[in-house]
This record gives C-alpha cells, structure tokens and sequence, in this order.
C-alpha cells in the first residue's frame, strides 16, 4: 500500500483495535434444536400461579415495571387459575391501609411477619424450573461481585425473606457492556406461611382503622383485603422463581435483579415486561423459557413520543431478551409509560405462536402499589 | 467384532468440541470487528455472541465457518448501525474505550460517519485484510460495488480529513 492516506487510515484502525480490551466471554452451548422442550402449552397443571414479579434496582438505577395482562392467542394453561394467583389491582390508598394492618399485626406477633427466612441459601431449583432454561442446566458460572451484591444488599433494601440459590449463578448472555445472570430462587416474594389467625387478625385491625370511614369505602377496601390476603396466601403456597441480575462494567455500577413466580412463565410466557436503563440505554429485558425463539414488541404511538407504530423483532440469548426502546427517551418525562411495548408476541422455532400479550395501560404495576 | 459404542466418537461431542476451538480462536478478532463497525462494546459483543450462536447451529454444514462468521457478523452489525441513538453515541464510545492520538481519533470519527457500507468496505479492507471477493460476499453485492464504495468513501474522507 503506497498511499499514505491509506496507509494512515490502516494505522489507525489497527491502532484503535489493537488497543480494545476485549472481555473473554466462554462459549456456552445453546439449547440443541433437535432436543423436544417443553412447550408452555404441555406444561403440567397451573400449580404456581402467582403473579409476583419484582424489580429491585441496586445502586444508581430506577425501578420500574409492570405486569402484562394477556390477551392470548395461544391455548392459555392457566385460564383457569385462581384469581388469587395474580397480584390483584390496588389503589396506594387501599394499598397503605392494607399494609398499615399488617404491620399492626406483625409488630405485636413476631410468627405474624412470614418474611423471615434465609435470603441466601445453596439451595438447588427443582426439575421443572431446570427444564425450562437451558442456561440453568448448565454449571453454574458464579461471580464474586454479584455475590456481593446479593449479599450486601440483602434485607429490607431487597426482597426481605427471599430465598436464592446462590450457588446457582448462571451467566446467561452479556449486553450493554454488564452481563446478565439467572438466579433460582426457592422464594421470590419473601412470603412465608404464617398461622391462620395472622389474617383474622389483620382483618380485624383493618376493620377497627375504618371504623369511622363511610360504609362504602370500608367495604371497597375490605374486599380489597380479602383479595390481597388471598394473594399472599397463593405466594407462600407457591414461591419458586426465578431472579435475574444485570450486573454494569465497574464497581459501583448499576445493578438491576429483577424476579419472577413460574406462573409469569406459564402464563405470559415471560418474567415481566420490564424496562429499565442498562449502561445509560433504555432497554426493554426480560427472562423467556426455552420453547421462545422470538419475541417481537410492538411499540405504537399514544403515550410515546413516537410517531408510527414501531415493530421489533429480537432472539433471547441465554434466556435472555435485550432490546433497544426505539424512541429512547427514557426518563425524560419522568415516567415508564413510555417505555412499555404494546404488545409482546412469543414464537417458537417454527414460528408457531407461543403467547400474544397485550399491554394495557390500566394494569397493575409495582407503582399502582404505592411507589 | 462388536465395536461397543461408548468407543465410537460422538458426533456431537466432536462437532462441539470443534465448535469450542473455532469460538476461541475466533471470538475476539470477531469482537474487534464489530465495535469498529457499531462503535460499541457492548452491542459488539451482542452482535458476535448472536453471530456465534448462527455459526454453532449451521456449524457442520457449512464450508467456511471464519467467512460465514464474517458475513453473520456484518449482517447483524447493519441492524445495529440502523439504530440512530447508538450511531449518536458511537463516537463518545470509541473514544472512551481507547487512547488515540488526534489524528487517528478524528479519522475514525470520520469513519463512523461514513454510510454503513462504505464503513464495512473500509474496515474489512484495511483492518480485516479481506479481498473484495470476501467483502462482496457479506456484502451480497458484485464486486465492482465494492470499488466503488471504496471509491467513494476513501473521496469523502480524503475530502473531510484536516490536511
């Protein structure tokens, strides 16, 4: 090459290239696509079917999510599960008083509380959870940091009671410059079984709070006691989950754990349709099951600063799914509304539909709950 | 003669294991070629793993694995350069991901601008060394194409760069 330009144009790209520190990532096997997964359809009967997704953001990060309600297209195996199995929609006033009666109770009786419990445990997930992703089939690959993360941030400031597997780390997949990892967890919620008489009693304390409120407002938010107790109930029969946490590039980087029942993956095929900032970048992420090949988000205006509908189409890795929010404002208006899909559609390999999830606006979500 | 079949190789094993050698030697000049094609680590490596995992699937029937990483690896970048917010932010990542003098900084700023193509055609030919038969194969175009997007590219940074 005589040409100094092209010569100089060489230079500085090996120089800049050569310079690249670049992570070494191991090679992990996927999913073999001859191998028969479970598809969510043959799943067994809807025995976990609690609605308990939680987003706990460590560090600098913003909390944010929110709960699909479906609109399925596809045979649903929990369409007959219990009302009970799903976080039911709450007002923060209603929301407040609900807690303000439990904290009544648990501050007089200790066996009252039922978030007691190891938080992390060596613990292992059962089959059916292992059956469902390939990456935690896998030996688990753990990390130090996020470890410590785990265990420096346990308690309240996390989910107080939960119970993960740490010994059961998997690296799913890198993105944005962190590294994504499931975390089994034998308890996502931190609710425990407590004795019958816990929730009499939080009736009763409930009760004597609205003693003087109008008749019509005590019994909207009695009721919404019985379904937010029934609820509780679900969560202490059926708490196996599974976590997943984005650790960033540094120390003291953000760190989002975000966690869900078996049920969100039974139901919606999905952990949450959550959305959070990776690295700076508005993301929409979530955990799918093997049997998803890939999921497609469509974006439309109302609500976004977008103009046209806009449809993405993106391939978990490692269980994993990472895409970009095309308008990419997030927090710009101090809200996550803008950030949510309109629909999240699922297919497997062969394209067959595995969910059709329609996001509505009027869904519960973490916020609805007094945040 | 009975052969047991724990003697015989597995095939799977075998291709995997192939599979293993084929990722190391390969994963980070692969990674190398997306950040200078995305400006980002992070969707470099995203794009590479995506890249990887299409080789891993087609690995044993395909002929030339190194090109058809190659191509997966250009393909899967364009999708990523469409996306404007990372095009904005490239520029800021390649600086912070490297020293580079003035010169050689302004130069690749001018790069990262240049239309993806034209990107492709000047990293592939003066970092990866490829022919202009292997840039017109992940291109999908004649390699007379490949001319004269060179052509064009190497007149528009000529044209920009501070004498």
């Amino acid at each position: 090459m005589t040409d100094p330009f092209e010569a100089r144009l060489q230079r500085a790209l090996d120089h800049a290239a050569r310079q690249l520190e670049v992570p070494t990532i191991p090679w992990r096997e996927p999913a073999r696509s001859g191998r028969r997964r479970p598809r969510l359809e043959r799943l067994g009967p809807p025995a976990g079917a609690a609605v308990a997704v939680i987003v706990v953001v460590l560090a600098v990060a913003v909390i944010g999510h929110r709960h699909p309600v479906s609109g399925a297209a596809a045979p649903n195996p929990l369409a007959h599960a219990p009302a009970a199995a799903f976080q039911p929609p709450l007002t923060p006033p209603e929301l407040n008083l609900i807690l303000a009666a439990y904290r009544r109770v648990a501050a007089d009786h200790r066996d009252c509380r039922g978030l007691s419990g190891p938080e992390l445990t060596q613990g292992t997930p059962s089959s059916r959870v292992r059956s469902l992703f390939s990456t935690l089939r896998g030996p688990p690959t753990p990390d130090g940091r996020l470890r410590q993360v785990l265990e420096n941030e346990r308690g309240p400031a996390l989910i107080p009671g939960a119970e993960f597997y740490v010994n059961q780390i998997h690296r799913a997949r890198t993105a944005f410059g962190g590294t994504f990892y499931l975390i089994p967890a034998g308890n996502i919620t931190g609710q425990r079984g407590v004795p019958a008489r816990c929730q009499a009693e939080q009736v009763t304390a409930l009760k004597a709070r609205l003693a003087r409120a109008k008749a019509s407002v005590r019994a909207r938010v009695l009721a919404a006691q019985r379904r937010y107790l029934a609820y509780m109930r679900y969560l202490a029969l059926h708490p196996e989950g599974v976590c997943a946490a984005w650790l960033g590039p540094g120390v003291g980087n953000a760190a989002n754990l975000m966690c869900g029942a078996m049920a969100n993956f039974e139901r919606w095929g999905i952990m949450a349709d959550a959305s959070s900032a990776l690295n700076g970048t508005p993301v929409f992420w979530t955990v799918v099951p093997d049997v998803v090949s890939t999921v497609t988000l469509r974006f439309v205006p109302g609500g976004t600063p977008l103009r046209h509908p806009v449809t993405i189409t993106v391939r978990p890795l490692g269980n994993v799914v990472v895409a970009v929010v095309p308008h990419g404002r997030f927090g710009s208006r101090g809200s996550w509304a803008d950030q949510f899909p309109a629909t999240i559609v699922l297919r497997d390999r062969g394209g067959q539909l595995v969910r059709r999830t329609t996001v509505t606006p009027n869904m519960p979500t973490l916020c609805g709950f007094g945040c | 003669m009975a052969v047991k079949s724990a003697q015989l190789p597995n095939p799977t094993e075998a291709a995997g294991k192939t599979f293993a050698a084929f990722y190391e030697r390969e994963y980070d000049r692969a990674v190398r070629l997306a950040w200078l094609l995305t400006g980002s680590l992070a969707a470099a490596e995203d794009v590479v793993q995506d890249a990887m995992t299409g080789v891993y699937r087609a690995f044993g029937r395909i002929d030339a694995p190194r090109a058809y990483l190659h191509r997966a690896v250009v393909n899967r970048a364009r999708s990523r350069a469409r996306d404007e917010r990372r095009q904005r932010e490239k520029v800021t990542m390649l600086e912070q991901r490297v020293r580079l003098d003035p010169g050689d900084a302004d130069l690749l700023t001018l790069i990262a601008r240049l239309p993806y193509r034209q990107r492709v055609v000047i990293v592939t030919r003066y970092w990866g060394g490829w022919s202009e038969q292997e840039i017109a194969r992940a291109l999908r175009c004649r390699p007379g194409t490949v001319k004269s997007l060179a052509s064009r590219a190497l007149a528009r940074l000529r044209t920009e760069v501070q004498p």
